[in-house]
């Protein structure tokens, strides 16, 4: 008495492959979670600070897509041989994505375009010189800037321009942009750049001389450091200046607080760091094709609800 | 594909067709089992899943309802500080002649892990007193801000606003605050006259984000909170939301009674469970995605799965075995009857065993068998014991024909005074007759039958006035061997009547052995015989009956076949003119052997 041979087989092999299938399953199961993704944020500046919003808008996004975030600042204000380095380190020790803030548009972007890497990555705030940056319109907010300008400042004016930092993408479009505006926001307009002797030194010092032996009615500073530059500059130095800028630090919404800025243009950078890395582990084609908030927030308007969720980072 | 179709089909109405008891019990047995522990894994499962997801609904309320018992412990505490400070301090003292500041500081360092500060202001937005101490920023209009506006609206209500930057003193370090303020309507005391004014604590949102924070990172969905009117005060992707990146359906849940439900957002179901703040009004939305839900029970579905698959293959296997255990002896008797009906009586194959029906049905089958068998045994011997019997009487009978002409001759020798040939003849006639009986026996030394036939030859001889002659060679080596009696006789009879019927004939016998058989021959000269003759000689039909000893060579022929089975018997080949050989072909049996041993095999 004894069961078939050949049917029992089949059923055992049946059985052993159905217990594979579902132990298989069950493995998949368990450890279907995928590896962190790191994703480095290569910025200009040594000034972490600056990056909050854009940090926490990517740590954000970072949290739904099971990565992690390393925000990686520079030594220096702009030193394109450093952000190289850094860019060439995280691509060697295994970062599965970028995002970068380029310091020099050309440096960098020959330095991308030589070594190409196989890893995605996506230029934020400021580019290379082509349009695949996610940051809000640079032409806009400068126009932007040049009109509000040009209806705050009703008389006669002399307005400077600080043309500093100018090898950043974003910096050279929206001097471009404000000196090419179509508004008439000043009857005399002063670029103030350092040259070559200049550049060594702190942009603070040239500033403050440009300040005390060139009467100026309002200073435009086109970026963050250069607005920050300026303020230091300003605090201390008993001139009756108008400052206006595009800018996004804590520092500058303390000074927009306390009048010493005039009119701040502010982009929302929360959305770019979360946009951002969203599209770098999207695993299809980047796109920059989102629209960026950016505001223009005077004294006045700066505690209405709409405007401060942008300026005021939240509490970590 | 159609034919494809067709031909599976076909297999599968085959297979059906050929089904056996043991396929029967098995796939019933299977598919009920099977179709049964589905129904119950079902059932469980879906107890199971509607049991956990309870249970998982159940664990988020009783996170909210931790979540609500620290919230509503903290608003408690800053409304505490707020009461404290009203009915102890500014009831009982008068702003123009006591400090406000002391105690204020005293509540403030008390609390101040909770909240960023504590104003109070008069009616006309002047600060009376601070903590910590600060400067009023500049320009700051009280009076315009929310938090003073809704005291005023309703003097005898306590206020909770939503987040906000706080934006009434100076900071230092480019720091601001987000605070919710607790705000209310008090009422100062100056030189003994009541005014107007409001006691503002401004609670510091870090520590509500704090709180909701912890919360987040255990669950598997999220908590967010907000007011009566939607107003989202936290979210753990509160910027987002402010940003415009990410919705959230804050304003539906407004709708929500306390209590779970489940709503379709963004495409997604998801379990919403809601609890209101007492007091302020706020809702604690617990929110969990139905997928997070369904994924926390994979372990539990592949364990059932795993469950089911290894009962359902061991209720295969048992099903098999009971199925085989069952229907195994009725296979194997069904084996043992199908060799009966192809004819194999052998009672040894019929298979005994199984359960006690099925050996007694195979008992019986057994005996049935046996009767048969000892029935067609008896049968056929019966039947060849008639046979022998017949043939025997055949050849034992004399034709009386032949006696009565050798009598005849007999009497014309003694009239013709020949006493010696006559002497021959009977003394031949006399052997003939002895060796016809023999004692009985049917088998016969060759010697003996070569006499036989000797006798035969030279009685017929006699008669036929020696019209023929006759030769006998047989070899020394065959001669104690076995033969049937009465064989050669009818081969020389026939060859007398149609091969010697004029002076030249001749008669011979030839024995011999070859190839471990016997062969004896009987030729004759005579006309021989025509092809189809030749073939009806070993028939029944051409028995000569009426002519020479009545043996025909169909006699014989049977008789050899009916003591010696296979090959052996008779075999004739006969040319027109040349004449006739008739063989016998018989095994070499050595007739002591015989005579030992009884049997002939």
């Amino acid at each position: 008495m004894k069961i078939r041979l050949r049917p029992a087989l089949v059923l055992a092999l049946a059985m052993i492959l159905a217990l594979i299938l579902e132990f298989a399953y069950y493995v998949y199961v368990n450890n279907r979670e995928d590896p962190i993704r790191q994703v480095s944020l290569i910025v200009y500046g040594s000034d972490s600070a600056r990056w909050e919003s854009l940090k926490q808008g990517a740590e954000l996004a970072a949290g739904d897509l099971n990565a992690e975030v390393t925000l990686i600042t520079m030594s220096s204000e702009e030193d394109a041989m450093e952000q190289i380095s850094l860019i060439g380190r995280e691509i060697e020790n295994g970062a599965d994505a970028l995002l970068i803030a380029a310091c020099d548009a050309k440096a960098v972007g020959e330095y991308m375009e030589h070594v190409r890497p196989k890893i995605p990555y996506l230029f934020v705030e400021s580019g290379i010189g082509n349009d695949e940056c996610l940051a809000a319109d640079d032409t806009e907010m400068a126009v932007s800037l040049a009109k509000t300008i040009a209806e705050n400042e009703k008389e006669w004016i002399k307005v400077a321009l600080i043309a500093d930092h100018t090898e950043r993408d974003s910096v050279k479009k929206r001097l471009d942009a404000i000196q090419n505006a179509g508004v008439t926001f000043a009857d005399e307009i002063v670029l103030w750049e350092r040259n070559e002797q200049e550049r060594n030194k702190k942009a603070q010092f040239f500033l403050q001389r440009e300040l005390t032996e060139e009467a100026v009615d309002v200073v435009v500073a086109l970026d963050n450091s250069s607005m920050e530059e300026l303020l230091d500059a300003t605090v201390n130095l008993n001139k009756d200046i108008k400052i206006y800028g595009i800018a996004n630090s804590s520092k500058s919404v303390y000074y927009l607080d306390n009048r010493l800025i005039k009119s701040l243009v502010y982009q929302d950078e929360f959305s770019i760091g979360y946009l951002g890395l969203t599209e770098v582990l999207s695993g299809g084609t980047i796109t920059t094709d989102h629209t960026i908030r950016y505001e223009v927030v005077d004294h006045d308007a700066m505690y209405e609800e709409a405007y401060q969720k942008l300026l005021f980072p939240h509490v970590r | 594909m159609k034919l494809k179709f067709d031909q599976l089909f076909y297999r599968i109405t085959k297979a059906y067709k050929r089904r056996n008891i043991q396929l029967i019990i098995s796939i019933s047995f299977t598919l009920i089992a099977v179709f049964g522990m589905l129904i119950l894994g079902l059932a469980l499962y879906s107890q199971f899943s509607a049991k956990a997801i309870e249970s998982a609904v159940e664990n988020d309320k009783q996170v909210l309802e931790q979540v609500s018992w620290n919230l509503n412990t903290y608003i408690r505490n800053m409304m505490s500080v707020s009461d404290s400070y009203y009915y102890s301090v500014i009831k009982k003292k008068d702003l123009a002649q006591d400090s406000f500041v002391e105690e204020m500081d005293l509540l403030y360092e008390a609390n101040k892990d909770n909240l960023i500060s504590i104003a109070c202001v008069t009616e006309d937005g002047a600060l009376i007193a601070a903590a910590p101490v600060a400067n009023r920023k500049e320009g700051v209009d009280f009076c315009a801000q929310e938090w003073f506006r809704n005291a005023e609206e309703k003097i005898a209500d306590i206020h909770f606003s939503t987040p906000h930057v706080q934006n009434l003193f100076e900071n230092s370090n480019y720091r601001y605050y987000w605070v919710v303020s607790l705000s209310r309507s008090v009422e100062l005391t100056n030189l003994g006259s009541i005014g107007r004014g409001v006691l503002l604590v401004d609670m510091n949102f870090s520590a509500i984000e704090q709180m909701f924070s912890k919360v987040n990172e255990k669950s598997s969905g999220y908590v967010y909170l907000m007011d009566r009117n939607g107003e989202i005060i936290y979210h753990p992707r509160q910027k987002a939301i402010y940003s415009g990146l990410i919705a959230e359906n804050n304003i539906k849940a407004t709708e929500y009674e306390d209590g779970d439900h489940v709503e379709r957002f963004n495409g997604a179901e998801r379990s919403v469970i809601v609890k209101t703040v007492g007091y302020t009004g706020w809702k604690i939305v617990s929110v969990t995605p139905m997928k997070e839900l369904s994924l926390s029970m994979a372990q539990t579905r592949i364990f059932t799965l795993i469950s089911l698959t290894v009962t359902i293959f061991l209720v295969l296997f048992g099903n098999m075995f009971i199925s085989s255990r069952v229907t195994d002896p009725l296979r194997r008797l069904d084996e043992s009857v199908r060799q009966l009906e192809e004819g194999n009586l052998d009672v040894d194959n019929i298979y005994i065993g199984g359960s006690h029906e099925i050996m007694h049905l195979s008992r019986t089958i057994n005996s049935m068998v046996k009767q048969m068998r000892k029935l067609m045994d008896d049968m056929v011997k019966e039947q060849r014991d008639k046979r022998r019997s017949e043939l025997d009487a055949l050849q034992s009978q004399i034709n009386p024909h032949f006696l009565y002409n050798t009598l005849d001759s007999v009497v014309w020798m003694i009239e013709s005074k020949r006493y010696k040939d006559a002497i021959t003849t009977v003394t031949a006639l006399a052997t003939l007759f002895r060796i016809s009986l023999s004692r009985g026996d049917n088998i016969i030394p060759i010697r003996d039958e070569i006499v036989h036939a000797q006798n035969y030859l030279n009685i017929q001889k006699v008669r036929y006035k020696n019209k023929f002659t006759s030769t006998i060679e047989i070899d020394p080596a065959i001669e104690d061997c076995c033969t049937i009696k009465l064989i050669v006789q009818p081969l020389l009879e026939n060859a007398i009547y149609y091969g010697a019927m004029d002076e030249d004939s001749v008669i011979s016998v030839k024995g011999y052995e070859k190839d471990g058989d016997i062969f004896i021959e009987v030729t004759d000269n005579g006309m021989g015989m025509p092809e189809d003759v030749l073939e009806n000689l070993l028939k029944e039909k051409s028995k000569t009956r009426g002519r020479g000893s009545g043996i025909g060579l169909w006699n014989v022929n049977q008789r050899i076949q009916l003591y010696f089975k296979g090959d052996y018997g008779l075999s004739l080949t006969s040319e027109l003119d040349e004449g006739t050989t008739v063989t016998i072909h018989l095994p070499k049996i050595s007739y002591a052997d015989y005579k030992k041993g009884g049997e002939l095999k």
